[in-house]
């Protein structure tokens, strides 16, 4: 993992051409289709790194706020789901499309399998540059809205979710789980099967020289790097089977970080995940 | 959670006098299209002990689908899976399966991402697409898709046609059991978890997440259209499909299942006319419906015992 000012300058450079992008306004539109009784729903269009229009749901809790907030970072996959209706009712939800993902892939529209492995072997090329941009340009438009009440705002989500936090540190809390595709990675090829991870074991296998390159780009996108800068509680939801590379996470920060060992019973995991979100957004 | 309440559970759907003449005409129309199936080796994804093919066909009104292919290395026969995609993801490679001795086919219906050149109506949307009629619905051509991907993975000369499962979750679990029923002359075994898309327009009023979600939002603002909607579901929903079902065949839920409500789920399997069937109910479970706990290896062995991959 690289943590040193490559690591530094490497993000720095991210986030200040990320400034330096000429952003149009966002462009916020009502979508009653997507409105509950007690939230209304939005698609809103930001301007993110070279100029990227990425998509993303918004959904705003009826009544006077400012509210606290959910910046839901995107995981892997194609589409992205209007948020969850019990969060639409109590919380300022951005759901966000990063580039390549439907309802933001044009002019990128990303392939599955090969999202994880695009420019892999070139940290200034491989796209997911781009997406932590966008979850930026994301948090970014969500720290500008009115309504929200930015002493309340977490992230959700995966490595994305963490990385972000550590990229915007006014984020106060941050909800992990799913499955980490940058955390550990290299070491933890040998042990994978499965897509998506399997998309760096197919790249490899092609591209045996590459090897130094994919773990030099891949320790860039480590969320451990990030951890130092992350000012947000966290819980590390994982299962037995992940602990010993998730847990560091939660570790790094801290009294700050928890881990949570899932039952592998979905009910009672995403119960106590919303528990602890709720907990968060109330006790910020 | 009452589980007595969720299994006393009566269906609305009703099953229309033409149901059957519908779907012949459908089946029919599917089969006047030429397959043309096409298998493209990719190396990329291909290792020693797998081969990875990139796969194309026709299907109904001439619409070209994508799936995946992975079979063992070697000559076979290998006995044969088709795994059916879930409602918002992309289907994936199969190659643990091909790993395990199946010769496996992940298909990929219109309006996935590499199907999808005609047919996009996205995530929100596949499930309101034409809702209104039932003639150019699109679960139409789509429960044409599955259907024909089984044929295709039956056609491959490596492939042991007595020794052909299917198997997927959530819209993969429906789609388990639609196939396992336009052809219960040639599944052998089949595995269904959380099924979607049963006892769709109940279902709609259980819960608040999607995709049934889209039907509570289609007619918050389109209240009169309710019985169109109703009138199109009972042709298409599972509930009807299943009595035909003849195969060994497994179900899971979750009874604490929010996407897909269990009380739907105990309904169609009551419905289900294989004799050979069981489910399993899942406590404390919502829409993975126990495959973190314990059910991933309850599949393996009901697959393995049925089909017998290493023989």
């Amino acid at each position: 993992m690289t943590q040193g000012s490559d690591f530094a300058s490497y993000w720095q450079t991210v986030d200040r051409d990320l400034a330096g992008t000429r952003r149009s306004a966002a462009v916020v539109e009502e979508t009653p289709l997507r409105s509950t009784e007690n939230s209304t729903g939005y698609g809103v269009t930001i301007t993110s790194l070279g100029g990227y229009r990425v998509f993303a749901w918004y959904s705003v809790p009826h009544g006077d706020g400012p509210f606290p907030a959910v910046f839901q970072a995107p995981g892997y996959g194609s589409v992205v789901h209007v948020p969850p209706y019990e969060r639409r009712q109590k919380y300022v939800v951005l759901a966000l499309c990063h580039r390549g993902q439907r309802r933001s892939d044009s002019p990128y529209a990303a392939r599955y399998p090969g999202l994880l492995t695009d420019g892999v072997d070139d940290p200034e090329k491989y796209v997911w540059r781009g997406i932590v941009a966008d979850c930026l340009a994301a948090v970014d438009f969500l720290m500008s809205r009115k309504e929200v009440d930015r002493k309340r705002v977490a992230a959700a989500g995966n490595d994305l979710a963490f990385i972000t936090a550590g990229l915007r540190p006014q984020i106060g809390s941050v909800l992990v789980s799913g499955e980490l595709l940058f955390r550990d990675t290299v070491n933890r090829l040998a042990r994978v099967h499965d897509y998506p991870l399997e998309e760096f074991n197919d790249y490899l296998r092609t591209y045996p020289d590459r090897q130094a390159a994919v773990g030099g780009t891949l320790g860039l996108y480590d969320p451990l790097g990030f951890a130092g800068r992350v000012r947000a509680r966290a819980l590390v939801s994982c299962g037995a089977g992940g602990k010993s590379y998730a847990g560091p996470l939660a570790g790094a920060l801290g009294r700050n970080g928890q881990v949570r060992v899932t039952t592998g019973r979905g009910f009672t995991d995403q119960t106590a995940e919303e528990r602890w979100l709720d907990g968060a957004l109330a006790g910020a | 959670m009452n589980v007595s309440k969720l299994q006393s559970f009566q269906s609305s759907v009703r099953r229309p006098p033409d149901f059957d003449r519908f779907w012949d005409q459908t089946i029919a129309a599917t089969d006047a299209v030429p397959v043309n199936a096409s298998f493209e080796h990719v190396p990329m994804r291909s290792t020693g002990e797998v081969d990875v093919f990139e796969v194309h066909y026709d299907s109904y009104e001439g619409l070209r689908i994508a799936a995946w292919y992975c079979a063992p290395k070697g000559k076979g026969p290998f006995p044969g899976m088709l795994v059916v995609p879930g409602y918002v993801s992309e289907p994936m490679i199969p190659k643990s399966l091909a790993a395990q001795g199946y010769a496996a086919l992940s298909a990929a219906p219109r309006g996935k991402l590499r199907s999808n050149s005609v047919f996009n109506p996205g995530y929100p949307g596949l499930l309101m697409h034409n809702i209104t009629d039932r003639d150019t619905y699109g679960y139409r051509g789509f429960y044409m898709d599955a259907m024909r991907a089984f044929d295709v993975l039956q056609a491959r000369p490596e492939v042991d046609r007595s020794r052909i499962g299917v198997q997927g979750s959530s819209q993969g679990g429906a789609l388990t059991l639609l196939v396992s029923a336009l052809r219960a002359d040639r599944v052998n075994a089949a595995s269904a978890g959380a099924p979607y898309l049963c006892s769709t327009m109940d279902a709609a009023t259980m819960t608040h997440s999607y995709p049934y979600q889209e039907i509570n939002d289609y007619l918050r603002l389109h209240p009169a259209d309710q019985p169109k909607l109703k009138a199109t579901w009972d042709y298409y929903d599972i509930h009807n499909f299943v009595p035909r079902i003849r195969c060994p065949i497994i179900v899971n839920i979750g009874l604490n299942d929010d996407v897909c409500p269990p009380a739907t789920g105990f309904a169609v399997f009551r419905e289900i006319g294989s004799k050979d069937k069981k489910l399993y109910p899942y406590e404390d479970c919502a829409h993975d419906a126990g495959t973190g706990a314990g059910h991933a290896g309850v599949v393996r062995e009901f697959m393995a015992a049925k089909l017998e991959p290493g023989k």
